[in-house]
């Protein structure tokens, strides 16, 4: 299977019965719901989730609609809720302990941006999120990435960082929006129209 | 709900980090509105970009390749610390040799379907597609794990039943084609009862077989015999139970 042969293409084919883009498929993402469930979850349940999510791209390929958003996008979405379904059944401190690990870790990279920037090992995909991320206030990132890989709702991260609600869905918001138009997803202008709007309230 | 409200909290939508009083406005919101949707695409697609700086941070502690690691066949009876995992892996290289099994099953027998009777044959085979899902593939489900009888072999099955349902399903994978009259049939054992649970279809070393089993019954034994199709096991046993 060719390298540049394109996800849709391939979850197309999959869906259709076709084993070899099935393979295509696992060998490019299956590391990556990997790396996402291992600091939640440990070696044996993010296992767990790689299968259940490839399972589900066999079983529900056909469902996936290029036209609403890249297949890696969609499976993420499938493998992160997953993902949370799993970690908010285990201990709470756990769960506390392995985002704040994430975090840290995001920290340390965003202050290291010189050393990964030179390292090529690292992707252009990951230089550019952490670059991204690194454009953000502290707060919002800090606020973002606990959101994220924490699985936390607005309300357990303000109980949590002790911060008023509003707070946290203002800097969960703007970071969000903000790391949008970093990653071209937004443009600058759409960002100000929905900054503007929400500001009137 | 109007559309600046929604801004207000599509973040935490995407994200799901909203109440569910909130989601659910947000959600009837969206399937009526293009604008707010098409901001939450492009939410969404930002917010799953985030698990690539992983790649960077979790490579050291990470296996160098998991399909590698997934794909490894079953321990061979060796206990070592380690052999949960491994089992736990082989049950997902079985799941995943599974699907591959599926799905070569499929296309060669709608080969077949189109001689006969292909609106009967699909309908038969879609149906058993979906209980292969819902028994390997549910917090019911128990699997024992099939190894070789012959020393040598790489050759290995797995039988998963579920207590609240009674059909069940078997894969084995590296078996030879067998010959002549010759199939590969699975024994299960519950209790002092040992049937025939069926034949295994065999594709390109891959095999899968649903069949009948009470859902309570516990599998005290289940193993393949190669012979000619018998109501009694024959004395060709080339995958027997893994007991640990």
């Amino acid at each position: 299977m060719h390298d540049n042969t394109t996800d849709a293409l391939l979850v197309r084919r999959a869906a259709a019965g076709d084993p070899i883009a099935f393979r295509a498929l696992y060998e490019r993402h299956a590391r990556g719901i990997y790396l996402l469930a291992y600091p939640l979850l440990d070696r044996e349940g993010a296992s767990d989730v790689v299968q259940d999510v490839f399972m589900t791209v066999w079983s529900k390929g056909h469902q996936f609609d290029e036209q609403r958003g890249s297949f890696r996008t969609w499976l993420t979405a499938i493998a992160r809720h997953r993902i949370l379904d799993l970690a908010r059944r285990r201990a709470r401190d756990a769960r506390l302990l392995a985002a704040r690990g994430v975090a840290e870790q995001i920290e340390e990279l965003i202050d290291s941006t010189t050393d990964v920037a030179d390292d090529a090992t690292t992707s252009v995909q990951a230089r550019h999120v952490v670059h991204a991320l690194g454009t953000l206030p502290p707060l919002q990132r800090r606020a973002l990435v606990l959101v994220y890989f924490g699985g936390y709702t607005h309300r357990e991260l303000a109980e949590l960082l002790d911060w008023p609600l509003g707070t946290v869905k203002k800097r969960v918001r703007l970071g969000l929006h903000k790391l949008a138009v970093e990653l071209g997803h937004l443009s600058p202008e759409s960002f100000a129209a929905a900054e503007e709007a929400t500001n009137e309230l | 709900m109007n559309c600046e409200n929604v801004r207000e909290l599509l973040a935490g939508y995407v994200l799901e980090a909203l109440d569910p009083d909130e989601r659910d406005a947000v959600a009837r919101h969206l399937e009526d509105c293009a604008d707010c949707s098409a901001l939450a695409a492009a939410l969404t697609a930002t917010a799953h970009e985030l698990p690539r700086v992983l790649d960077e941070l979790a490579a050291p502690v990470l296996p160098a390749s998991i399909l590698e690691r997934l794909t490894a066949p079953p321990a061979t009876g060796r206990a070592g610390s380690w052999r949960p995992l491994r089992i736990r892996l082989a049950a997902a290289a079985v799941v995943a040799l599974a699907v591959l099994a599926v799905l070569a099953g499929i296309r060669s027998q709608q080969a077949i379907a189109d001689q006969h009777d292909l609106r009967a044959r699909l309908a038969a085979l879609v149906g058993e597609q979906s209980i292969v899902f819902d028994v390997v593939d549910s917090p019911h489900t128990t699997k024992v794990l099939l190894l070789p009888e012959r020393e040598g072999s790489r050759a290995y099955g797995k039988v998963y039943t579920r207590s609240d349902l009674n059909d069940a399903v078997a894969f084995v994978n590296r078996l030879p084609q067998p010959r002549g009259a010759n199939r590969y049939l699975l024994w299960i054992r519950t209790g002092r009862t040992t049937s025939r649970a069926g034949v295994l279809s065999l594709h390109s070393g891959f095999g899968y077989l649903v069949f009948h089993h009470k859902g309570q019954a516990h599998v005290a034994d289940a193993f393949v015999t190669l012979q000619p199709p018998s109501s009694t096991p024959g004395a060709a046993v080339v995958l027997k139970l893994a007991r640990d």
